[in-house]
């Protein structure tokens, strides 16, 4: 089992997600890096799309109490056990007891410490994913809080000890996109002021959504549409002008324009942008 | 019925559109596509969402050959309509009509709450759509006579099992969750219970009594 003790502002249970159920309003939720996920599961042994921490915004201490082999990936952060630091995309052997110790995080926002035997929750909807806004999935349908045990599953096979090259270049600032279902409103100036200017990552995104702080877009004749199915990666344009990217808990339908849709391949990046990071969007 | 038109969602999904009106005829048609791609179970398709007059299709991985959405063309050509694979259903919501907002909507209708009560349990309302939260349907039509806007303020805290109006559309709160539409009453009926089989209450296109209990 997994002990939290001191728990982040955020931390919580994710595998790729909810599958087939949108037509419920229930989104993919799932980890916001599904690349980080995949690969820091690969790195420990586990089948790429297990159950994982996703861990934000703070540090925290864990405590293994059974043997077991983690990956830290994702996020940058000054991740210890005891005093020993711990390598990114690295699988690490723990022994039964020990502590680790997320100090700070450096760069990127969602970390995820996967881990060999993987968490072991009854899945919920097909899956171990934490969708917090309604209470599904994950441990208890919310939040790891200190005091909390996350149960493992079975001791598997001796994890495989790969080095498993990081395709995703986070630092890149150009978002791809395709055009989205509502790309030629007012012939096409809103989609055209997104790929014409640089966005700011605002304070005020989460898992449902990123809102982009930058020049506003002239909305004047815009009018909100019939709401209609809408998809992970959607740039919605606000009234206001801003744009907003739907992300993994974002909602499942909705009435604002969708200019464009950014490309699945570049959605972890977008994930680990942080408040105050600049971004653009290119047409591919 | 117009020209049905299939626009990319992203490189992973379509919409297909049959209308940028609203009304129960182009939903009930929404809801016979839906079922009928839902039923084709073509492959890579993971996700059918009826929703107003469009119906979203996502598929697991790109669609470089095209091979989806020349299936959806070809479904789009059959016979469908008007009737859906699965009859809607009718439900009855029992209400106890004493909501936090009950009086207010009264007030700005200027009719009485009595009045409230009796339009609002007058209609059968049809579900639209369904998001915003799982299990919550988008029902209507709202008479208008009683159609008034979202709270200028939203509650940081509605309880599951409110039912409350907004413009021309009324709801159940399926979870306890922030919401901005006006409380008109309370029912034990939730729309979205994990525990329960089906987990959700309501399909698009289904039909939705509230009974003054």
């Amino acid at each position: 089992m997994i002990e939290i003790i001191r728990a982040p502002a955020y931390l919580a249970l994710q595998d790729l997600g909810f599958r087939g159920h949108r037509d419920i309003g229930l989104p993919r939720s799932g980890a916001m890096d599904c690349h980080a996920l995949s690969s820091g599961n690969q790195l420990v042994g586990n089948a790429a799309g297990d159950a994982a921490l996703e861990w934000a915004v703070s540090g925290g201490s864990i405590r293994f109490t059974a043997t077991a082999t983690i990956a830290l990936t994702g996020a940058r952060v000054h991740g210890r056990l005891g005093q020993t630091m711990i390598q990114p995309n690295t699988p690490v052997h723990v022994s039964a007891g020990t502590v680790l110790e997320i100090d700070r995080f450096i760069s990127g926002r969602f970390l995820y410490l996967c881990v060999s035997p993987p968490p072991a929750t009854a899945p919920v909807f097909g899956s171990h994913s934490t969708y917090a806004p309604a209470r599904v999935g994950g441990y208890k349908g919310r939040r790891l809080r200190a005091g909390d045990f996350v149960a493992l599953g079975p001791p598997g096979e001796m994890a495989a000890t790969v080095v498993h090259a990081n395709p995703v270049n986070y630092s890149a600032s150009t978002i791809r996109v395709v055009p989205g279902p509502q790309s030629e409103v007012l012939s096409g100036r809103l989609l055209a002021h997104l790929l014409g200017n640089r966005f700011e990552v605002s304070t005020s995104s989460d898992r449902t959504g990123y809102r982009l702080n930058g020049p506003a877009a002239d909305t004047t004749g815009l009018s909100q549409i019939l709401s209609e199915p809408a998809c992970e990666g959607a740039v919605q344009i606000t009234d206001g002008g801003t744009p907003i990217v739907l992300m993994a808990d974002g909602p499942t339908i909705g009435g604002y324009n969708k200019v464009a849709v950014v490309l699945a391949a570049d959605l972890p990046i977008l994930a680990q942008k942080t408040a105050g990071e600049l971004v653009r969007f290119a047409l591919i | 019925m117009t020209q049905a038109r299939i626009v990319p969602l992203g490189e992973s999904a379509f919409l297909i559109r049959l209308s940028d009106r609203l009304d129960r005829e182009i939903n009930s048609a929404v809801r016979a596509l839906g079922d009928a791609i839902a039923s084709a179970a073509l492959p890579g398709v993971t996700d059918v969402v009826a929703a107003n007059s469009s119906v979203g299709v996502y598929i697991d991985t790109p669609d470089v050959s095209n091979a989806v959405r020349r299936s959806l063309e070809q479904l789009l050509t059959g016979e469908y309509l008007p009737k859906s694979v699965n009859e809607p259903a009718l439900h009855e919501i029992p209400v106890r009509y004493e909501g936090a907002d009950l009086h207010e909507v009264a007030a700005l209708s200027g009719l009485s709450t009595h009045d409230v009560i009796s339009i609002h349990s007058g209609v059968e309302y049809q579900v639209f759509a369904i998001g915003f939260a799982p299990g919550f349907a988008y029902m209507g039509e709202v008479d208008e006579r009683i159609s008034v806007p979202r709270r200028a303020n939203p509650r940081i805290s509605v309880q599951a099992g409110s039912v409350a109006i907004a413009n021309r559309q009324t709801a159940i709160y399926p979870t306890e969750s922030p919401g901005g539409w006006n409380i008109i009453g309370t029912t034990s009926i939730l729309p979205f219970d994990i525990g329960r089989d089906p987990p959700v209450l309501f399909r698009v296109g289904d039909r939705v009594r509230f009974l003054p209990a």
